[in-house]
């Protein structure tokens, strides 16, 4: 089946399976492997992605449900200033070890400052609630969080 | 491969409904996991699927919605659209409190801006985490089809777990909550972590007392109910009798709360299962009854 959207403000058709998830269809069908496959069922967030400027986890959609929509991935996240600003945020806090859930981090942290410039601790441990990381430890993830409100301040 | 429809107006759903066997398929957060095959393959339906996710007409929450006002009758309801995302129920500020809570406990953010209440009402999962607050707040639903609409009370709807009252070419369409006036809100999940858990039980109190310039406040309505317990949530208004109409000091007397536990530890028995036993949810669930009470008779 033909599904025609945006991703990452570029017009894109594919033409696959119509219960396909829009995971399998950003790495397998599309090579953008930066959105990453860890649980399958939505309780990682290593699938990470904003779908019409709402976080969701790409694992869960149907490519069906894509159609007509706008997919973001760190791909095209960091191609902005505000992508850049959280990805230089978790560098600086030392936010990233193995990486496989920086993506979905990144995207997750984003999602917050968009919706909230100044989130408390408490708001930021709930916006990442659902990104697990098995190695670097959330302590300097949150850090990331504020460093990125701080120094991105007017950006959001 | 199977079909699949994606209308978006709520009467062509429904006409594709009325053909024939059909998944209706709305965040799918359930869905997906339940059809999942393995990493890196498609989830395998059976079915048809019918999304119903681009149906603007489902996508609303407002007070009295005159058109949709079903048998209940109800002058001041709150109606919420089955398309309503968790996390629009989440934030809105005419959904009472409890629900508001127990929403805010489902899974995570991600997820929340995915799945919608009516399909949290639909899976009819004993664990169902929306489910305790709309009992206790008397919600209704109204089921659509080409034939019309029906209404009925929620707890009428969810007959046994994973089974509903719905007809194979029925969807529900909107759910109803009459607006009580209940201003005491208890809302406790027990779960295993924070985010993304499923729950071991949960405990939700709703509670409105009256205060008299001269006499003892007294209870005026007092609901709990409890979730993940049993097959269906477990809530009884003959027991909720015997608090209400209580003045606030009978609750302050421990011989009186002993007794109201006393009576719940009959009705309340859980399985054992993977993620919890029997014991420590029936305890559990009546230590959170005793904070409940003991609170209130503190407010």
């Amino acid at each position: 089946m033909k599904i025609e959207f945006y991703l990452n403000s570029h017009l894109v058709v594919v033409d696959v399976d119509p219960m396909q998830s829009l995971l399998h269809t950003l790495r397998g069908t599309m090579s953008h492997t930066a959105t990453k496959e860890g649980c399958g069922e939505g309780e990682c967030g290593a699938c990470s992605v904003l779908f019409n400027d709402r976080l969701v986890n790409a694992c869960m959609m149907p490519i069906s449900q894509v159609q007509g929509g706008d997919v973001m991935t760190l791909e095209g996240l960091r191609q902005t200033e505000k992508g850049q600003c959280v990805i230089n945020a978790l560098l600086e806090a030392k936010g990233v070890q193995c990486g496989f859930c920086t993506p979905g981090m990144v995207l997750a942290l984003y999602a917050l400052l968009e919706a909230d410039p100044n989130p408390t601790e408490l708001a930021i441990r709930t916006a990442i609630s659902g990104n697990l990381c098995r190695c670097t430890g959330y302590g300097m993830i949150v850090e990331a969080a504020k460093i990125a409100a701080e120094k991105g301040e007017g950006l959001w | 491969m199977v079909n699949v429809y994606r209308p978006d107006t709520l009467a062509q759903a429904l006409d594709t409904l009325s053909m024939g066997k059909l998944t209706v398929f709305s965040g799918g957060t359930d869905l997906m996991v339940q059809h999942g095959v393995r990493a890196g393959m498609s989830p395998r339906f059976e079915q048809d699927v019918l999304f119903v996710d681009a149906i603007e007409e489902l996508q609303y929450i407002a007070s009295a919605e005159p058109e949709h006002k079903g048998e209940s009758g109800q002058e001041q309801a709150l109606y919420i659209g089955a398309g309503v995302v968790l996390a629009d129920i989440e934030q809105h500020p005419l959904v009472p409190s409890v629900l508001r809570q127990s929403v805010a406990k489902i899974a995570a953010p991600a997820l929340r801006n995915r799945a919608t209440l009516a399909g949290n009402i639909c899976n009819a999962s004993p664990a169902a985490d929306s489910l305790p607050a709309l009992y206790l707040l008397d919600a209704r639903v109204v089921l659509s089809s080409i034939r019309g609409q029906r209404e009925m009370a929620l707890a009428d709807f969810i007959l046994a777990p994973r089974v509903t009252a719905l007809k194979p070419d029925e969807m529900l369409t909107h759910i109803v909550i009459p607006q009580y006036d209940l201003p005491e809100v208890f809302y406790h999940k027990v779960g295993t972590r924070a985010a993304n858990a499923l729950s071991k039980l949960s405990v939700a109190g709703l509670a409105r007392i009256k205060r008299y310039p001269k006499k003892a406040p007294v209870i005026a309505d007092w609901r709990v109910a409890f979730g993940a317990v049993g097959p269906t949530v477990v809530r009884s208004r003959e027991l909720e009798s015997l608090v209400v109409g209580q003045s606030l000091d009978t609750l302050a007397k421990p011989g009186f709360v002993q007794q109201v536990v006393g009576c719940y530890r009959e009705i309340i028995r859980p399985i054992d299962d993977q993620r919890s036993t029997a014991a420590y949810r029936q305890q559990a669930s009546l230590n959170l009854l005793t904070r409940w009470l003991e609170g209130l008779s503190r407010s």
